[in-house]
């Protein structure tokens, strides 16, 4: 509904005075209704919009309050998306992991480790993990808001002009500008669900999260029955218990890193034959690893697994 | 709900005219955004967890539905479960969480990156991200800043109050009966 009363003034400013004018209205709304910044103004619109619905000055009534509300919020909603794409907006939230899980779409990596997931179970286990993290208490308030557990980041590009720091341990390494690839963030998630007999387990899951689509990589499910779980506090400490109960142990650019490698400096990139996976005498593997080439030289290996194909495979289908 | 829970949990009073604890329902993205963006929750709370569990004659037995804590997150848990796109509840949320946004921005509280983050988040979120939680705040820590409401802005009889700058480590937040 075009406003004469707001014509003749700045686009922002008409944004906010129907701002005020919708909070003044608003039957459930006690926030912002004391303090008005244009009175006399928010006053007009209510007016102007009383006089093109016909409702009388006076009549206070539950339906005409409504419909007055309604109104401003329609006003609001064209002077809003007048100055806001509202869209490219939310594909930033998505990109910075502020959208939840729903919010997102599910797709899978052409080469992704699924076992048969679908995208749905996926998305369904992965949104319940807010549950979990809910409780708030002084002690969890870093977690879940200023550390959120939902996503555990395993390596930052570049993205629309964000620097992003990589977690290199004991150092912190944030990339500027300018960094070649494609864009996005490397994550892993978790959710613990049931089991087809009772009990339960955690899915997790190995995401590449781009604007608001989540493109899927591997999908573990993690038996607390053969897996120590105890002290997983994150979804990075279960893939490191994951990875130590089931992986083989790796050698990068000649030094022994273990089952589950984590924050290691590759010198060369492409890195194809830096890695060597030992002890699997001729046995099958998962191999799964994140890389962020880095913009000077070299590449930095955020997580790096090798998984035993016929140990896994023999688990999952006896405890899933 | 269980209103076996509500029986326990109201106990307004500590013997003196203050309750021990207040309660407040909201839905989720609301304690999102502000603990996010805000850094402090605007509570509009009760000192009844539930009034239906509560003797016909006890104090807060009369607290409207619309400002008692636990038929709002029963409105809200409903709302969620069966999403029809229109509930007034959450759609009431929609609008005056947006505004609150434009009226801080405005007011150079808010920058416009975040003004716009908020606005997206409150038409973008599935309506899940809307499912009820509730505050649970101890009144000793807060009672110097709670607001009585006036008698003239209150839903019935019942004592209602307002907390503006809530900050988390004054409160607990609880769900009590998850959406499925």
């Amino acid at each position: 509904m075009p406003l004469n009363s707001l014509k003749q003034i700045p686009a922002s400013q008409a944004t906010a005075i129907l701002a005020e004018a919708a909070l003044f209205t608003n039957p459930w709304s006690a926030e912002g209704r004391v303090r008005t910044k244009w009175p006399d103004k928010v006053m007009e619109v209510i007016s102007e919009i009383r006089t093109t619905l016909s409702i009388l000055p006076d009549d206070e009534s539950p339906a005409a309050r409504r419909k007055i509300d309604d109104a401003i919020s329609s006003a609001l909603d064209e002077a809003i998306s007048a100055t806001v794409n509202l869209e490219d907006v939310a594909v930033s939230l998505g990109a910075r992991g502020l959208m939840p899980v729903d919010a997102y779409n599910i797709v899978f990596h052409p080469g992704a480790k699924r076992f048969g997931e679908d995208k749905a179970f996926i998305k369904k286990a992965l949104s319940r993990v807010a549950f979990e993290d809910l409780y708030v208490n002084k002690t969890h308030r870093d977690q879940v808001l200023n550390g959120p557990r939902l996503w555990q980041h395993l390596r930052a590009q570049q993205f629309e002009k964000l620097d992003l720091t990589l977690d290199l341990g004991d150092t912190k390494d944030t990339i500027q500008g300018g960094s070649a690839g494609v864009g996005g963030v490397g994550a892993l998630m978790s959710a613990k669900v049931n089991n087809r007999r009772g009990g339960h387990h955690w899915l997790l899951v190995e995401v590449w999260r781009l604007g608001l689509t989540l493109e899927v990589t591997s999908v573990w499910r993690i038996f607390p029955e053969v897996v120590g779980v105890v002290n997983a506090t994150d979804s990075l400490s279960l893939f490191k218990v994951f990875a130590e109960q089931y992986g083989f142990e790796l050698e990068i650019e000649g030094v022994n890193r273990g089952r589950f490698a984590h924050n290691v400096r590759l010198q060369s990139y492409p890195h194809k034959e830096a890695i060597k996976v030992l002890e699997s005498a001729g046995r099958e593997y998962f191999f799964s690893e994140v890389v962020y080439p880095l913009p000077t030289s070299g590449a930095l290996i955020s997580t790096c697994v090798a998984i035993d194909k016929r140990r896994y495979l023999a688990d999952r289908s006896r405890y899933a | 709900m269980p209103v076996e829970q509500g029986l326990a949990l109201n106990r307004p009073s500590s013997g003196a005219d203050e309750p021990i604890l207040l309660w407040s329902a909201g839905a989720f993205l609301k304690y999102q955004i502000q603990e996010r963006y805000y850094r402090q929750h605007y509570c509009w709370c009760s000192p009844v967890f539930e009034a239906a569990s509560l003797g016909r004659f006890d104090i807060g037995a009369e607290q409207a539905p619309s400002s008692d804590p636990a038929t709002i997150y029963r409105q809200l848990h409903a709302a969620v479960t069966r999403p029809d796109g229109h509930d007034p509840k959450i759609a009431s949320y929609k609008k005056s969480m947006r505004a609150i946004a434009i009226q801080k921005h405005s007011q150079g509280l808010l920058s416009e990156d975040d003004r716009n983050d908020i606005i997206a988040m409150v038409q973008k979120s599935p309506a899940r991200n809307w499912r009820p939680v509730m505050y649970v705040i101890p009144y000793a820590q807060v009672a110097d800043r709670v607001q009585r409401v006036p008698m003239s802005q209150r839903a019935g009889n019942e004592l209602e109050y307002i907390i503006p700058d809530l900050t988390i480590s004054e409160f607990h937040l609880i769900e009590m009966m998850p959406c499925p």
